[in-house]
C-alpha cells in the first residue's frame, strides 16, 4: 500500500475526527453495557487509540483526568513487557500507579490490533472499577499507608491469550474483589469497547491503506506539536510561582505543600514541581501520569485553540516531579487520593495562581477543588446480597472573566456526573431527604463562585459501612485578582433517635474531618454532604448589582449579604436602591 | 551520554525513576554526567533539561 503525500489541514481535522469518533464510539459501548454506575451514570473511563509504535493517536473527550495516563501506561507497558509478548488475540490489563496507572482503581486494557497480521496500532480502555478490594468497600481508604491496603495490584498480565480468556488472571481477581459480580459484568463492557473499536479501526485500515494511515497519524501528531509551540510561543518567557496545599492526608495532621515553578522559554514549558513536599503517609499522592495530567489539561485549558489530544502535545512540554514527593509517589505510598484531590489543586494552580500572573483573562478562581469521594459498603436487607459503591459529589467552581462559577459540578479536571437519586434509592438502602444547592456559600466576587451542594442520606439497613476522602474542609477555595473565597467542605452525622446534625469526626471521634475509613452506621442514621463552593474573581463591588439582586431573588444569596459582601442595598421588593448602593459602594472602598 | 539495559529478572516487580524529570524508567536509562554525579535519565534530551534546570533554579523561588 503506497504511503500518501503530506495532507493538509482539513484533512488532518477530518482524520483527527474520525479516530475520535472511534474512541467516542467505544465510551458509549461502555456506559451502554456495564454493571456500575461509576461507568454508565458517573462516566469515569476513557478510551485510547494508538499508532503501532504506541504513541497516543486519539481518545474520547470523556474524562480528561486520564490523559497523562492515556498518554503513558500503554506506552510504557508495551517497552516494559518487550512488543513481541504481545501477541493476536492478546487483552492486557494493568492498574499498577508506579507504572503508568493514575490510581489502583483504574483499570487499563489495552489490545493489539493486527490487519493482515501484521501490527498496526492498539486500543485500550481505563475505567474506575467500583470495587477492587482493600482495606475498605469501595477501595478508597482515606486511612491507607500504603498500597497494598488500596485493592489487588495488577502488574502487566493477560487477560485473554489468543482470545481465550486467562482463567487464573480472572479468578484471581474476582476472588480479591467484594463485589465479584459487578467486575465480571464491568470487565467485559471494557471488552465489548475494545471489539467496537476494532472493527471501526479495521474499517477505517481498509479504507486509506496501513501505511497510509501509520503516515497520516504521525503527521496529526506533528501536528498537534506545532499548534502547542505557536501557543507557547505568545506566552512570555520567565519563571512563574505558585503554591497550595492539603489540609492534611487523613494519617497524620498537618499541611502537604504543592509547590511549582512555571519555565516558559520559547516555545517550550517546564513545570518543576521539585520543592513540593516529600510523598505523606496518607493516600494524598500522586503517580508521575496524575501530576502530568493536572499540568497537560491546564495548559490545555488556557490555550486560545483546540489541539488535537495526541502524543504530539507532549512534545514542548516537559513535567519534573522527583520520585518520593506528594506529587511523584514511590513503592510503596499509598495513593489512591491522587487523582481525585491532587490532580485539580495541581490543575487549579496552573489555571488560577499561574494565570492570574500571565494569562489574566484566561485566569478562574479556586473550585471546590475535591472530589469529596464518598464510598460505602455492606449486605442488601432486600437480596443478603453485598453491594459497594464509590460515589464523588459536586462542588462549585470558581468565577473568571465573564462568567459566574459553575454550580454542582464534580472537579474540572474530570468532566464526570455524579450518582443520580434514583440510582441511590434503587440500588442501595440509602433515603434522600434533600439534595440541593448549598444557599449563601459562594464565594463573592465580580463574577462570583458557583454554589456546592447539600445531600442527605438516611441508612435504610442493619449496618452501611462508609469512608470518606475529601479536601477543604479547613482552607477554603480561594478568589483571585480581589475575589473572596468560598465556603469548606463538611460531612456531617445525625444519629439515628436525635435530630441535630454534628461534625462526623465528632460523633466517632475520627481523626479527620472529611478523611476517615469504614465508619459503621445503622439503619435510621442520616449522613450530610456538604460540598465547597467556588471562590469568586475580581472586586464585589464591582459587580453589576442588578445580577446581585438577581442573585438574591434566585437565593443564592441573602438580602444580608448582598449588603455586607456586595455593597448592594435592596427595596422590599428586591429592586436596587440605586443611591443607598452607591454610597455602601463607596464607603465600601474608602 | 550512554544507554544502559535494565537488567531484572521476571519476578522483580519493582520500578525505578528517571533521576531528572521523576518519568519511569522501563527497560533502560541515559546516563547523563554532570558535575561529578551520574544521573540515570529516561531520554535523552533530559541532558538538556538538567542543563535548563540548573540555569532557572537561580531565580530564588518566594518560599525559600
Amino acid at each position: 500500500m503506497s504511503i500518501s503525500a503530506d495532507i493538509d489541514r482539513v484533512g488532518l481535522t477530518l482524520l483527527n475526527q474520525r479516530l475520535v469518533n472511534i474512541c467516542d464510539e467505544m465510551a458509549v459501548s461502555m456506559m451502554r453495557t456495564a454493571y456500575s454506575p461509576i461507568f454508565s451514570e458517573g462516566l469515569d473511563f476513557t478510551t485510547l487509540l494508538l499508532d503501532k509504535d504506541g504513541n497516543l493517536a486519539a481518545t474520547t473527550g470523556i474524562n480528561p483526568a486520564m490523559l497523562g495516563a492515556s498518554l503513558y501506561a500503554a506506552t510504557w507497558m508495551i517497552n516494559e513487557v518487550g512488543r513481541d509478548a504481545l501477541q493476536p488475540g492478546d487483552v492486557w490489563i494493568h492498574n499498577d500507579p508506579y507504572r503508568g496507572g493514575s490510581h489502583m482503581p483504574e483499570h487499563m486494557m489495552i489490545k493489539p490490533i493486527y490487519y493482515e497480521d501484521e501490527l498496526c496500532g492498539y486500543l485500550g480502555t481505563m475505567a474506575h472499577m467500583s470495587e477492587i478490594g482493600g482495606m475498605s468497600a469501595g477501595s478508597f481508604a482515606a486511612t491507607a499507608t500504603e498500597i497494598y491496603q488500596e485493592g489487588l495490584r495488577l502488574p502487566p498480565v493477560r487477560l485473554f491469550i489468543n482470545n481465550e480468556p486467562n482463567r487464573d488472571v480472572w479468578r484471581i481477581m474476582l476472588s480479591n474483589h467484594r463485589t465479584p459480580s459487578n467486575t465480571w459484568g464491568d470487565l467485559h463492557a471494557m471488552l465489548g469497547s475494545l471489539r467496537v473499536g476494532e472493527r471501526r479501526l479495521l474499517q477505517l485500515i481498509d479504507e486509506r491503506g496501513v501505511d497510509s494511515l501509520a503516515h497520516d497519524m504521525s503527521q496529526l501528531q506533528d501536528y498537534a506539536e506545532r499548534h502547542i509551540r505557536e501557543e507557547l510561543r505568545a506566552l512570555p518567557d520567565g519563571d512563574y510561582f505558585a503554591e497550595d496545599f492539603f489540609d492534611n492526608d487523613g494519617v497524620e495532621p498537618g499541611r502537604h505543600y504543592l509547590r511549582l515553578r512555571l519555565i516558559v522559554e520559547g516555545d517550550s514549558i517546564v513545570f518543576d514541581y521539585s520543592d513540593s513536599d516529600p510523598q505523606a503517609a496518607g493516600p494524598i499522592n500522586a503517580p508521575y501520569v496524575v501530576t502530568l495530567s493536572a499540568s497537560l489539561n491546564a495548559l490545555l485549558y488556557l490555550l486560545e485553540r483546540r489541539v488535537p489530544v495526541n502524543a504530539g502535545i507532549t512534545r514542548a512540554v516537559r513535567v519534573v516531579a522527583p520520585a518520593g514527593s506528594i506529587c511523584n509517589v514511590r513503592l510503596p505510598g499509598a495513593c489512591v487520593g491522587g487523582q481525585t484531590e491532587l490532580q485539580p489543586r495541581v490543575m487549579e494552580l496552573i489555571t488560577g495562581r499561574i494565570a492570574s500572573q500571565i494569562l489574566p483573562e484566561r485566569a478562574a478562581a479556586g473550585s471546590g477543588n475535591t472530589s469529596l469521594n464518598f464510598l460505602f459498603g455492606g449486605r442488601h436487607p432486600s437480596t443478603g446480597e453485598y453491594f459497594a459503591h464509590y460515589h464523588f459529589e459536586a462542588n462549585g467552581w470558581g468565577g473568571r472573566v465573564g462568567s459566574d462559577g459553575n454550580s454542582a459540578q464534580i472537579v474540572p479536571h474530570a468532566a464526570c456526573r455524579n450518582t443520580p437519586v434514583e440510582i441511590f434509592e434503587s440500588r442501595w438502602p440509602w433515603l434522600h431527604h434533600r439534595y440541593s444547592l448549598r444557599e449563601g456559600s459562594a464565594g463573592p466576587g465580580r463574577h462570583r463562585g458557583g454554589l456546592g451542594i447539600v445531600r442527605e442520606l438516611e441508612v435504610e439497613s442493619d449496618l452501611i459501612t462508609v469512608s470518606a476522602l475529601a479536601d477543604r474542609a479547613d482552607s477554603p477555595p480561594w478568589g483571585i485578582l480581589g475575589g473572596h473565597d468560598g465556603s469548606t467542605t463538611r460531612i456531617e452525622l445525625r444519629k439515628h433517635g436525635t435530630d441535630t446534625f454534628v461534625p462526623i469526626d465528632q460523633v466517632l471521634d475520627l481523626p479527620s474531618k472529611t478523611k476517615f475509613a469504614n465508619a459503621r452506621l445503622t439503619r435510621g442514621d442520616t449522613v450530610r454532604l456538604v460540598s465547597p463552593s467556588g471562590g469568586g474573581y475580581g472586586d464585589p463591588l464591582e459587580r453589576d448589582p442588578h445580577l446581585v439582586a438577581l442573585d438574591v431573588e434566585n437565593r443564592v444569596i441573602n438580602t444580608q449579604q448582598a449588603a455586607a459582601d456586595y455593597g448592594v442595598v435592596l427595596d422590599v421588593d428586591g429592586s436596587v436602591k440605586v443611591e443607598a448602593t452607591r454610597t455602601a459602594r463607596a464607603g465600601g472602598m474608602q | 551520554m550512554t544507554w544502559h539495559p535494565l537488567e531484572t529478572s521476571w519476578h522483580d516487580t519493582s520500578v525505578s525513576n528517571c533521576e531528572v524529570c521523576g518519568n519511569l524508567l522501563t527497560n533502560g536509562y541515559f546516563a547523563i554526567a554532570r558535575a561529578g554525579q551520574t544521573y540515570r535519565a529516561c531520554s535523552e534530551s533530559d541532558a538538556d533539561l538538567l542543563d535548563l534546570l540548573e540555569r532557572h533554579r537561580t531565580i530564588a523561588a518566594p518560599w525559600r
